[in-house]
């Protein structure tokens, strides 16, 4: 088993599954790296899709999205026991 | 001197072990026998047969296909169950998946392209990894340049998981020029997948 996500990538969450589609595009334009996965059991509240992206992006990440009036809803970051906030 | 040829390229065990045995047994003391295989778990599982039957084979690659190449000896002990040969000391053999049109699902073609974004991009996570994803009908637009499901497609190959995709379907969408990762196969191939799976799962 392979782990998808790595303590040097972040992972957004939001607040609905229209969220996660419209932030897609919008980095996608932006050419800002990512990856759709499904949220990790116990961190999904809202959405079950999460977004990865990597840690370095997240300025330019956040911007885009609060610019497109998408911000994420939380971002996590993979601790060696778990998920901290980020 | 007259070498047999068994191709098990395409099967998993115990098919080779299985058909290997068969051929063993229908030759004569000091004809060859040649085996072609193209996974490292039947592979394996073929040598650490044939050792306990006091067989050791010579082994060579070319391009991803291993041969296995022996002589059956005056006197060799009768051959055992090759079955037991593939459990439980083997891996797991993990499913086969079909991608079979451009996203996971039905309902929202929106929706079912992220569906199957998330899906792809997590199964290396999966224990067992697939033994192998066949993509056909619309589900070859997964592995053309640019897809989003490119990257942990590759990763998978990488991992050793056989992508197959679809001639036929890649012609009907002029995709051939376009095709990042996976290999361009036939029907014969598929069906091969399709009926020795021990799982499948059609996405």
């Amino acid at each position: 088993m392979i782990p998808v996500v790595s303590e040097a990538d972040l992972l957004a969450l939001f607040e609905t599954g229209h969220e996660v589609l419209k932030a897609e595009k919008v980095l996608k334009q932006a050419n800002i790296a990512l990856r759709l996965l499904p949220a990790p059991a116990g961190l999904a509240t809202g959405c079950a899709l999460a977004i990865r992206f990597a840690a370095d992006q997240r300025p330019a990440f956040e911007a885009e999205l609060s610019a497109a009036g998408v911000p994420p809803k939380i971002i996590y970051r993979k601790e060696q026991d778990g998920w901290s906030v980020a | 001197m007259t070498v047999h040829t068994v191709d098990t390229r395409g099967l998993r065990c115990p098919q080779p072990l299985m058909l290997a045995k068969k051929a063993l047994e229908g030759m004569g003391a000091g004809e060859r026998l040649r085996v072609l295989i193209d996974n490292e778990i039947s592979r394996d599982n073929l040598i650490r047969f044939l050792k306990d039957h006091g067989i050791t084979p010579e082994l060579s690659v070319d391009q991803g296909v291993y041969t296995l190449l022996l002589e059956k000896t005056a006197g060799a002990p009768g051959l055992g169950d090759a079955m037991a040969y593939c459990s439980p000391e083997g891996p797991a053999t993990g499913p086969v998946i079909v991608l079979s049109h451009n996203g996971m699902g039905s309902g929202s073609e929106e929706l079912g392209k992220i569906l199957l974004q998330a899906c792809v991009n997590t199964l290396k996570e999966v224990s067992p990894l697939p033994s192998a994803i066949l993509c056909y009908n619309a589900g070859v637009f997964a592995v053309s340049a640019g897809a989003p499901t490119v990257p942990a497609l590759t990763e998978l190959v990488e991992q050793g998981v056989d992508l197959l995709v679809c001639g036929t379907c890649v012609d009907y969408f002029e995709l051939k020029s376009k095709i990042a990762v996976g290999t361009i196969s036939n029907m014969y191939d598929i069906l091969q997948h399709l009926s020795t799976a021990e799982r499948i799962i059609t996405l």
